[in-house]
């Protein structure tokens, strides 16, 4: 283990949260085994208060939880200045098993408490907490995923060996390399981009398609959309590496996702993930919202909220393309050919 | 017969329950008051009368029991919507009126609605007429520090009623004014009542609750409604 301040940082914020989650997932079962709003027993006011106070702290804990993947991010790309070999994230989380995992797990689990974070901002604009029982079982239900989190940092933090060599982002995002970055890498940018923007065309078309009169949303098509979603993150995340890193590093052989992170390349992976994460988490909860399906009061929050993350989600995903292909424009205009 | 405006069912609040120091300021109260009407809640100090009017008011919640005004169980709304709730629906005077000092006498009337969204305009228009009502308007831009204590009572009345609230609270609104303030106060209630607002007044001056506008007296004793 190195006892790095990032590394430091990490293990003592996931803790801490770590802390705040158990406890917060205790008062979600309780609540949720208790509940029963039409009751003004004293066992039912001190749930309610219970409620009040576990979907405050639950608010913040999730938005500093989905913070932390950036800073697990930031803390690998300063790792590599003491870890040999490593250039960049890649190598620090490669360096050892539980690194790339951990990663896995953080996007999976940004995703997944950024819609429990907006079911519990959908309960909180109700009078009657309609969805209390089933976000804090929701909430009981991914607290694994966290535990899974805690793990695999102690396990990533304790095995970082500053005497192991580590590998560069060269030798991991190479199409001749094996492994999943290999085979991102070597991935035809034809047929990722092809994949891509065949996921885009549809979703703009669905959001067309919803806007007209007449629409029937149902909870089959949310899901579909959800997956859609998901499907459209991926293939991002592949034209990322096998098309747009090309046009940034203007490198056949830099397929690296994390160095577009840096100062050399003007920070433009910033605006890049940001505007794909919050594309992929606002049109994936949108579909999700659908899904799960409300009537009355809840069912008119619902789709005002749907509205708002359908029209955020675009517009994100109209930025990520612009800011994602705009160095292939630009490289296009300027030598009027492609790499 | 139609619904009260007010209807309580067994409320109780138990402060530091379970604990060496536990308090029950207020315990199984039930008690309607009907639209329109004007009810006094009497008791000595300590009867649990404020506490009451709090729970009432949305100020505090009850440990447990239901609070329900005009039709909606407010007991059980969620912080932020008891105090929306608090803020359209009722009126409050408190014992010390609770009023800004530096202020004049329209922006202390003036202050509830600020967070509620209605524009500039019809505010000042609402506090402009309620000044009239309240033989006020000669005093609109004076500080409140400059007035006296009977206007004082009426800036805080004024500013109660400014949201547009249907259900008065009043918590010993005369322990502080002398017999003629009281007797005008009462006048102003009466007024109040007439214009068919309903009245709930905390109090144990006999000046209050052996005024003619009072339709009920409610006797409270050690926290319990007792007649």
């Amino acid at each position: 283990m190195i006892l790095n301040p990032w590394i430091l940082t990490m293990l003592t914020g996931h803790a801490a949260l770590f802390f705040v989650f158990s406890l917060a997932t205790i008062n979600a079962w309780w609540i949720f085994s208790g509940w029963d709003f039409t009751s003004s027993s004293e066992k039912q006011y001190g749930l309610e208060k219970r409620t009040y106070l576990v979907s405050s702290v639950m608010n913040l804990t999730l938005i500093i939880q989905m913070l932390m993947l950036f800073l697990l991010v930031m803390a690998a790309d300063e790792l590599a200045k003491i870890l040999p070999g490593a250039m960049c994230a890649t190598g620090s989380l490669s360096s050892n098993k539980y690194g790339f995992p951990l990663l896995m797990i953080k996007i999976g689990s940004f995703f997944i408490y950024f819609v429990w974070w907006v079911l519990n901002y959908l309960d909180n604009q109700l009078e009657d907490y309609p969805l209390v029982r089933k976000k804090y079982l929701a909430l009981v239900c991914i607290f694994p995923v966290m535990i899974s989190e805690t793990i695999l940092l102690l396990l990533f933090a304790v095995n970082l060996n500053p005497t192991v060599i580590a590998s560069c982002c060269g030798s991991i995002y190479n199409e001749s390399s094996a492994g999943l970055g290999g085979t991102m890498a070597g991935s035809s940018p034809l047929m990722t981009l092809t994949l891509f923007f065949g996921v885009v065309s549809i979703v703009l078309i669905w959001h067309m398609i919803e806007n007209i009169r007449g629409y029937r949303p149902t909870k089959k098509k949310g899901g579909l959309e959800a997956l859609l979603w998901v499907f459209l993150f991926v293939t991002a995340l592949l034209t990322v590496i096998s098309f747009i890193s090309t046009y940034i590093y203007e490198m056949l052989s830099h397929k690296c996702p994390f160095c577009l992170l840096k100062a050399e390349y003007n920070y433009i992976g910033v605006p890049l993930y940001f505007f794909l994460f919050l594309a992929t988490a606002t049109g994936l909860t949108k579909g999700v919202l659908q899904w799960m399906g409300a009537e009355g009061p809840l069912g008119e929050k619902a789709i005002w909220l749907r509205r708002r993350l359908g029209q955020m989600s675009i517009f994100s995903l109209l930025v990520y393309i612009v800011v994602g292909y705009s160095p292939f424009i630009i490289y296009y205009i300027r030598t009027g050919r492609t790499i | 017969m139609e619904d009260p405006i007010l209807k309580t069912v067994n409320v109780t609040k138990i402060y530091n329950q379970g604990k060496q120091n536990e308090v029950v300021p207020v315990r199984n109260a039930s008690l309607t008051v009907e639209e329109g009407t004007a009810v006094v809640l009497q008791g000595p100090s300590g009867s649990g009368k404020t506490t009451l009017l709090s729970m009432i008011g949305c100020q505090i919640k009850p440990t447990y029991g239901e609070i329900v005004v005009k039709g909606k169980q407010v007991s059980k709304l969620p912080e932020k919507f008891a105090n929306l709730h608090k803020r359209e629906h009722i009126g409050f005077v408190f014992q010390q009126f609770h009023l800004i000092s530096d202020l004049s006498v329209l922006d202390n009337i003036i202050l509830p609605l600020l967070p509620s969204g209605i524009p500039p305009g019809e505010r000042k228009c609402r506090a402009e007429e309620l000044l009239e009502e309240f033989e006020l308007m000669p005093r609109k831009q004076f500080k409140v520090k400059d007035l006296s204590g009977g206007e004082q009572q009426r800036v805080a009345i004024c500013r109660s009623l400014i949201n547009g609230c249907s259900l008065l609270l009043a918590d010993e609104p005369t322990a502080h004014l002398d017999g003629q303030l009281t007797i005008e106060f009462l006048k102003y209630m009466t007024h109040l009542k007439e214009k068919g607002y309903t009245i709930l007044i905390a109090s144990h001056d006999p000046a209050v609750f052996k005024n003619g506008m009072v339709d009920r007296i409610i006797e409270m004793n050690s926290g319990e409604i007792v007649s």
